[in-house]
């Protein structure tokens, strides 16, 4: 697959994620999720334990989409170099 | 060429993103990620999330650490040659060279792991950005 079209998927998974982000609280609330082909193939509380299961199920992590869904909005913060 | 992304309506406010693959050169890693659009930030970093879901080891990064400031505190983070590529829905593809700076020191609070990685003014300054949130719209056009 070219890097256009597997970036253009990577978009879709990410697009569909976020449309479908009301629906999918309700049964992922608090939880990480894992999209492939926009579906959602895996979840867990916690991070590690999803990306370790992701690679012992032969997925690739570093691929996917992978996200929080919260109800508590998340807040977004600035960086900045000390040197700038 | 543009360049679309997307609003996440999953930060409060509601906060413009972008897809993009990375190839971290000291590394040999490819990875897809979404990034922060953030013209406040002066570069583009990869924060813990991404640091964890690659398993990327920032002792191997060579050069050395540099301080960096935000809300979320003092952080510390290794920059490191990076291509940066995003893909236009005509699917052409644009690539930029720089110098990403990835964390390097252990999340301080488990609230900072929820944080993207952030698409900073070194990139960004090389593209206009349109950003409309009251008609859901954001992309960046060179």
């Amino acid at each position: 697959m070219s890097k256009t079209s597997s970036l253009q998927e990577f978009t879709d998974d990410i697009v569909w994620l976020m449309k479908s982000r009301d629906e999918l609280i309700e049964k992922y609330e608090d939880e990480w999720v894992a999209v492939w082909k926009t579906t959602i193939i895996d979840h867990d509380e916690n991070l590690d334990i999803l990306i370790e299961r992701l690679r012992v199920k032969g997925y690739k992590p570093q691929h996917m989409v992978i996200e929080f869904l919260s109800k508590k909005p998340i807040e977004a913060i600035l960086w900045k170099s000390k040197a700038t | 060429m543009e360049i679309k992304g997307y609003i996440n309506y999953g930060y409060r406010p509601p906060a413009p993103f972008i897809a993009a693959m990375i190839f971290l050169k000291e590394l040999n890693m490819e990875a897809k990620l979404p990034l922060l659009i953030d013209t406040g930030a002066s570069s583009t970093m990869m924060l813990w999330r991404d640091v964890e879901r690659l398993k990327i080891n920032t002792t191997l990064l060579r050069k050395e650490d540099k301080e960096f400031t935000g809300l979320g505190g003092l952080t510390k983070a290794k920059p490191t040659p990076t291509t940066i590529s995003f893909t236009s829905e005509t699917g052409e593809l644009l690539e930029e060279e720089a110098e990403a700076f990835v964390v390097s020191i252990p999340c301080p609070s488990p609230k900072l792991e929820l944080l993207p990685s952030i698409l900073g003014r070194d990139v960004l300054n090389k593209y206009n950005l349109n950003y409309s949130p009251r008609t859901d719209k954001v992309y960046i056009e060179k």
